[in-house]
């Protein structure tokens, strides 16, 4: 009976006349005074012990929220690291597709449109030495023997300070894949008074396309079409389209 | 609008130490108290320390069975309480309070903030953990349950499948004559 009492005390179930018996019994009865007392302090302890287990529940929550946290940083930083591979790796495959498809277009825009000039400047005959020094120089240059052609078109220019020759000379250097070379020949003969002036420009435009440099390669093939010379008028506007 | 209730199975949670109940809410409150709390000018160290404090301070309301008066969620209950403990934080780091801070403490229910400390038991109760300790671990459960955690017998029986509550209340008592032993033995020594 007192034990229940002391019972419904603790779990708050008193009703109004236990609460009075109960108040009663806790001043006159030692015993049950002593028993209750007994059992508060040990809610004390209960509740000591429990608060440190309770504690250290939610700090393994904290961590779990930590460890959590972290994985999700790190995930981010990895998503990030991928991000930035794949948007350099898209990046350098776009630059080096377009470049490489530049380049290899321009490359065979050059081959398809560059031939070497004719000899339109002189005679092929046998009579002096300068003139057998030419022979052999231009019978080189149509047999595609352009290392000798090259010596002896310099041969000649040091001789004779004609400076068409160079032209063809310049002609040599863009066929032997010089097309730097090239452009510097062809633009002293463009500022020379050979006839042969106002063509430079469609060799320059080539030499210009096989150094991947457009724009250069455009302008020449401009002031080409602006010349009262038909040379090679025709291929340039359509090479322009194709280049546009 | 829909007045605010105290979530009862919330409070169960805590009676039972529910784990996984309680690591739920524990994260989705604190979820909810970072972004609450980010305005004050607190180190999230410290924050982390009031979030800690409140959810013990909120399972004790719970256990006490004062959280079953209470009108409002148990979250807005717990945000209350942490509130108040930031201002209190603040006014530490001599951070004055604003005038509708002020009023919100006053308004925030009178909560007791005091927690029970280690050395605020009597000798006498230093002594009975001591040999609370020495019990073995059903009888410090079981007590626990019923001193503590405020669940009644039958509770007990069902939490721990124990035959019946007379089964429980026989336990309890066997446990309760057992400590008393062990303190007298205690004191013969």
């Amino acid at each position: 009976m007192k034990e229940q009492l002391i019972e419904k005390y603790f779990s708050d179930k008193l009703n109004e006349e236990e609460i009075k018996l109960f108040l009663e019994l806790k001043k006159n009865d030692s015993a049950f005074r002593e028993e209750v007392e007994f059992q508060e302090s040990l809610q004390q302890v209960c509740k000591i012990e429990d608060d440190l287990k309770f504690k250290k529940m939610i700090a393994s929550f904290e961590e779990e929220l930590q460890q959590e946290k972290n994985r999700l940083n790190s995930n981010r930083n990895l998503y990030y690291k991928i991000a930035a591979a794949a948007v350099l790796i898209i990046s350098f495959g776009y630059l080096a597709t377009t470049v490489f498809l530049k380049t290899t277009s321009n490359t065979e825009l050059f081959a398809s449109y560059f031939e070497p000039s004719k000899n339109v400047s002189y005679p092929i005959t046998r009579s002096s030495k300068e003139q057998n020094q030419l022979t052999e120089a231009f019978m080189a240059y149509d047999s595609k023997n352009y290392d000798e052609a090259s010596l002896l078109f310099e041969n000649y220019f040091k001789e004779t300070k004609d400076t068409t020759i160079l032209y063809y000379k310049a002609n040599v250097l863009l066929a032997s894949n010089k097309p730097n070379q090239a452009i510097e020949l062809f633009k002293s003969v463009e500022n020379s008074s050979s006839k042969l002036a106002p063509r430079t420009h469609w060799y320059k435009a080539l030499a210009y396309l096989k150094t991947n440099r457009q724009k250069e390669a455009i302008q020449e093939l401009e002031i080409l079409i602006k010349n009262q010379d038909d040379f090679k008028k025709e291929e340039a506007k359509k090479l322009l389209k194709k280049l546009n | 609008m829909v007045p605010e209730k105290m979530e009862k199975e919330f409070i169960k949670a805590f009676q039972l130490n529910d784990e996984l109940m309680l690591k739920k809410l524990y994260k989705s409150y604190k979820h909810s108290f970072i972004i609450f709390a980010r305005k004050y000018p607190l180190e999230i160290l410290d924050l982390d320390d009031i979030f800690q404090e409140s959810f013990i301070i909120l399972r004790n309301q719970a256990l006490s069975g004062k959280l079953y008066e209470v009108k409002s969620t148990m979250k807005t209950y717990l945000f209350g309480v942490s509130k108040n403990l930031i201002f209190k934080k603040l006014k530490q780091n001599n951070l004055t309070l604003n005038f509708s801070e002020e009023r919100e403490i006053q308004k925030t229910e009178a909560i007791d903030l005091i927690e029970l400390q280690e050395n605020d038991l009597t000798d006498y109760q230093k002594v009975l953990r001591h040999f609370f300790n020495h019990l073995g671990e059903k009888c410090k459960d079981v007590l626990t349950l019923a001193f503590y955690r405020g669940l009644t017998n039958e509770e007990i029986a069902f939490l721990r499948n124990y035959e019946s509550e007379a089964v429980v209340r026989s336990q309890k008592s066997r446990c309760l004559k057992n400590l008393k032993e062990l303190i007298k033995q205690g004191n013969k020594k």
